[in-house]
């Protein structure tokens, strides 16, 4: 293993390579960057540039850029409050508001820092993994899955803020979109009124882009401001990298958080950062800053998404079995480069595997210097006028926003729910579980049937379901808890 | 017009959403009706406590203030609504590159207050690095009635 | 000075990336009446980028350019939505007949077809398949449900659990092949796994005992679990042979086919409703898994020419050797081949198709199919 490991490195060290895997940083970095493109459309662009190489090239190209897209996205969450891409919506709670202090680069410095060791650990769990993922994969059955989208549901409950009923009913709102289109299991199609668009159900990107971006652009627009309300731009990013240093437990907790939650294909990997982001504020002390600007707001989603893609490489790799749509489109990748997924990665393509561990820590690591270095720059958007700004990104959203079906409808839902997203942020209701909500509707509900068909009751008596069950209940009484200790501390400190 | 009058409003416009998709839910077939049937009942029931919780404050004169909304702002919400919501109409009709120059161009002189000489550049710009990268990375562009 | 360091960087990717796009159009050259001289052929593609046809039509690209007669830069548009259902509808209702669309189509895109679906508005009969990529299906379980062979399956000593997707979709050959064997009793399907992915991870999880799987996915991912002893096949789907009878599985000449086992249960061939549509369905489904095609009334020059082209491209010696991962041990099906297929595809009966419409109505509760 070490003898493949040290030669798969010197192959990727190769210039030529090297070459490549900035391309595909660079490519990674400005889908990022763009609000409303994401993974698959980076590797979409890429696609095509692969024929005719060798796996190892290939794979420096498309992991590179899989491994930064994550990196990028920080950028608009934090300056824009506009998210990324779906792996970026959890750094929006707290790194917008340090952007509105004009602590912008300070927010990217941490992130970007918390980005690179996620990523690296996303890259050692997935090496770990090579030896045991297939038994361990085979631990994780439709109660299983369940179980976990459960658990993903109840950090709903933390980012409900003050007002538990409201959370609710907004993940319960967002699931009954999330049933929108067709059935699991059943030839059923819901709520689509026989539009045909609508049998796949919403976009996951034209429903955050609409629900979060768009009110800010309207509320920007109507307070004439800048971004940054102080219209300085404070902070720094090394001092941004030193949170981070100081916060290291936290990092290296929300890598394996993530890295753990995107090994699990079938979950929506585009929950990891708010589960990153509610357990951290379950279980931190003085979380009440959460939401105004708390620096490790930033820093356990910002860990968390990086290491979620070595994570989901874990079944891509292993067994062909595609965790997300960036995923499953590095697999179409894969079988260009004549290179099969499934058990031969250990076998014959050993060499390949190994190297794509590689390239996901190194990609992570240069990338995130890059944007370190760019941070300062590009921060600089926050400080432009709303009036001069806003309608260019209006421009460049409804753009991303199209590109998720190509359909009327992706345009005309991205306006709808931006202007329901902007009344629920006026009228006091937290957008975030209605989120959280869509995006675990259909697995919840997926795996709920086939457990029950599979196992009628007898399925909640098994062990690992039992197990997850006691770490749900946990984490809902440490949030308790918490809140019950941070309301005291309040009370005292009102008194003196 | 105060904010708890328009809170009211959306909470019983989602009330009756809520209860119109527990209908629908009520007529899917059997299996696909489960989730969404039982998921409306909770929330149903969540937002009548809403509902409750927030005419009992009314009631007992607990607001405040900042309730009121100012002319001035409702005023400045909707037309930057209108705004956008006239370049999606734009868009419909007569596609994305016609629509998106104009929607630029008239944003740029009427609200940004541009001089034309450098509103019309500047859309200029902006088209071609659309196009650009519109060829790159293999984009597409809604067209609208008129097919462009 | 970062300022700069940061525009010269950009610069640099820009004219790379436009650099190497440029050279995707090559200089036409040819006799005067090639019908794709100088143009350019847009492949639709009814998926999102990175799956199985997508990889597949993307690998054909640059062959395409080489051996079709003028040519044409060939380029793939993704349409995905709708189960596939959307790009296909696209093609036939808004694409100009001109020879200068193709669509690529899956078993997915012909299934909603074939069972009736009435968001479908594209009528595949009425299409000029102009290559068709032959795909099997196996049908396997695990050695602890104490099944050894097909004919087992009417009387089998443990529960049988079937993993599957949906009544709508490539399930539906599977439920035509349970109804002609008569085993739809005796095994439980459930449905909702989301593809053959999970269907096949949960069969190696121990919560299925029974699955099935494309040739192609069988070969790499379960022959494997084959050889370790941890699968068992019963039979394959087979294909349909020029006579239109089902013949064996060329990937898998020694796993018995649906029909053997019949013949070993029953004595006797099979027949009947069921039985028709079972063919009609496996010669579409897995006679033509893949398929390129162009709109019936395209001009006939294009067609001609698109399938000489084709023709010499899967015998290009590099193609083969690159199309293993894709085709797995089946060859495109080609000139008299493709031939025999589509005349199977055309002399489908539309009381055929109704059966089936009918059949999973009131089978499996499908709504939303012709009446």
């Amino acid at each position: 293993m070490a003898a493949t490991a040290i030669e798969a490195l010197v192959t990727v060290l190769d210039p030529l390579r090297i070459m490549y895997m900035f391309f595909g940083i660079s490519v990674g970095i400005i889908i990022g960057f763009l609000p409303g493109l994401g993974g698959p459309v980076g590797m979409s662009i890429l696609l095509p540039f692969i024929f005719g190489m060798d796996p190892y090239t290939g794979m420096a190209l498309l992991i590179g850029m899989t491994a930064i897209v994550h990196t990028g996205d920080t950028f608009p969450s934090v300056l824009l409050g506009v998210p990324g891409s779906s792996g970026s919506q959890a750094t929006i709670m707290d790194g917008y508001p340090l952007a509105k202090k004009g602590e912008a680069a300070r927010a990217l410095g941490a992130a970007f820092f918390s980005s690179i060791i996620g990523g690296v650990i996303g890259a050692i769990v997935l090496f770990l993994a090579i030896p045991i993922g297939r038994p361990l994969m085979q631990a994780f059955g439709s109660p299983e899955l369940f179980m976990l989208s459960i658990l993903g549901l109840s950090m709903v409950g933390t980012l409900a803020g003050n007002s538990p009923v409201r959370g609710i009913l907004a993940g319960a709102i967002g699931m009954l979109l999330g049933t929108i289109g067709g059935a699991p299991g059943v030839a059923e199609y819901r709520y689509t009124f026989d539009w045909l668009y609508l049998t796949n159900g919403l976009p996951l990107a034209v429903f955050a882009l609409g629900l979060f971006a768009l009110p800010e652009m309207i509320d920007l627009l109507v307070k004439k401001q800048s971004i940054s309300s102080t219209g300085k731009l404070g902070g720094s990013q090394l001092q941004g990298v030193k949170d981070a240093i100081k916060n290291k437990w936290l990092i290296f907790r929300s890598g394996v958080m993530g890295a753990v939650i995107g090994f699990i294909p079938g979950l929506g990997g585009s929950v990891v950062d708010w589960i990153s982001y509610g357990t951290a504020k379950q279980t931190l002390k003085n979380t009440e800053n959460f939401g105004k600007g708390d620096i490790r707001g930033v820093i356990a989603p910002e860990g968390a998404n990086n290491a979620k893609e070595g994570g989901a490489l874990i079944p891509t790799l292993l067994f062909g079995i595609p965790g997300s749509g960036t995923t499953a489109i590095l697999l179409g990748g894969l079988i260009l480069l004549g290179v099969q997924a499934g058990p031969n990665m250990l076998e014959g393509d050993l060499p390949v595997t190994v190297s794509i561990v590689w390239t996901l820590a190194l990609a992570n690591i240069f990338g995130g210097i890059v944007c370190i270095l760019l941070a300062k720059q590009i921060s600089k958007i926050s400080m432009i006028q709303a009036d001069k700004l806003v309608p260019f990104l209006i421009i460049i959203m409804m753009m991303g926003a199209y590109q998720s079906t190509r359909h009327w409808g992706d345009l005309i839902f991205f306006i709808v729910l931006g202007l329901f997203g902007w009344a629920m942020k006026h009228l006091d209701w937290p957008r975030a579980p209605l989120l959280v909500g869509f995006v675990l509707a259909l697995p919840s509900e997926r795996y709920l049937h086939l457990s029950m068909s599979r196992y009628g009751f007898e399925w909640l008596f098994h062990p690992s379901v039992l197990a997850i069950g006691a770490v749900i209940i946990l984490l809902l009484a440490a949030g308790v808890y918490m809140r019950r200790i941070s309301n005291r501390e309040m009370q005292k400190g009102e008194k003196s | 017009m105060t904010k708890s009058a328009l809170s009211i409003a959306f909470s019983a416009g989602l009330f009756l959403v809520l209860i119109w998709m527990a209908w629908e839910a009520a007529n899917f077939q059997e299996l696909a009706s489960y989730f969404p049937f039982y998921i409306s009942l909770i929330a149903i029931v969540l937002i009548v406590v809403d509902l409750i919780t927030q005419l009992r404050k009314v009631r007992k004169k607990e607001v405040d203030d900042k309730d009121e909304i100012s002319k001035k702002e409702t005023g400045a919400v909707i037309k930057y609504i209108l705004w956008f919501v006239g370049y999606l109409l734009m868009m419909l009709l007569i596609g994305f590159l016609i629509g998106t120059s104009v929607f630029l161009l008239l944003f740029l002189l009427l609200e940004t207050k541009l001089k034309l000489i450098k509103a019309v550049p500047i859309t200029a710009l902006t088209i071609a690095v659309i196009l650009l990268l519109g060829r790159i990375m293999s984009l597409e562009w809604p067209s609208g009635m008129i097919g462009i | 000075m970062k300022r700069k360091t940061l525009l010269l960087l950009i610069g640099i990717i820009f004219a790379s990336i436009l650099a190497a796009c440029g050279n995707s159009d090559e200089a036409a050259g040819g006799g005067a009446d090639t019908f794709y001289e100088g143009e350019t052929l847009e492949i639709l593609i009814p998926f999102s980028a990175g799956g199985g046809t997508d990889s597949l039509f993307r690998y054909f690209q640059d062959y395409l350019n080489e051996y079709v007669d003028g040519n044409p830069s060939i380029q793939v548009e993704n349409v995905p939505g709708g189960g596939s259902v959307i790009g296909a509808n696209e093609y036939v209702d808004l694409r100009e007949p001109d020879g200068l669309t193709a669509l690529a189509t899956s078993a997915s895109t012909k299934i909603p077809f074939l069972i009736g679906q009435t968001e479908v508005t594209y009528d595949l009969r009425e299409l000029q398949p102009i290559v068709g990529m032959p795909n099997g299906v196996v049908l396997y379980t695990s050695p602890d449900s104490g099944v050894t062979n097909g004919a087992e399956l009417l009387d089998p000593p443990q529960e049988m659990v079937l993993g599957a997707t949906s009544p709508t979709g490539i399930d539906v050959m599977t439920l035509l092949a349970f109804e002609v064997l008569g085993i739809d009793d005796q095994v439980e399907i459930i449905f909702g796994y989301e593809g053959a992915g999970a269907s096949r991870q949960a069969f190696e999880q121990g919560e299925t005992n029974l699955d099935y799987q494309s040739g192609t996915s069988y070969q790499s991912n379960v022959q494997p679990l084959v050889d370790d002893g941890e699968a068992v096949p019963l039979f394959t789907y087979g294909f349909i042979n020029a006579e239109g009878e089902i013949v064996a599985d060329p990937a898998f000449p020694d796993i018995p086919t649906v029909k053997d086992v019949y013949v070993e249960v029953y004595g006797e061939e099979p027949s009947g409703e069921a039985w028709e549509a079972y063919k009609a369905f496996v010669g579409v489904a897995n006679g033509m898994h893949k398929t390129l095609w162009l709109h019936g009334d395209a001009p006939e020059s294009a067609v001609q020419a698109l399938r000489e082209g084709v023709e010499s491209a899967v015998a290009d010696e590099d193609f083969k050797k690159g199309a293993d991962e894709v085709l797995g041990n089946y060859d495109p099906l080609v000139g008299e081949d493709l031939e025999a297929s589509v005349d199977a595809l055309a002399s489908i009966e539309d009381e055929t198709l109704q059966w089936v419409s009918d059949f999973l109505r009131e089978e499996y509760n499908v709504e939303g199919l012709r009446e």
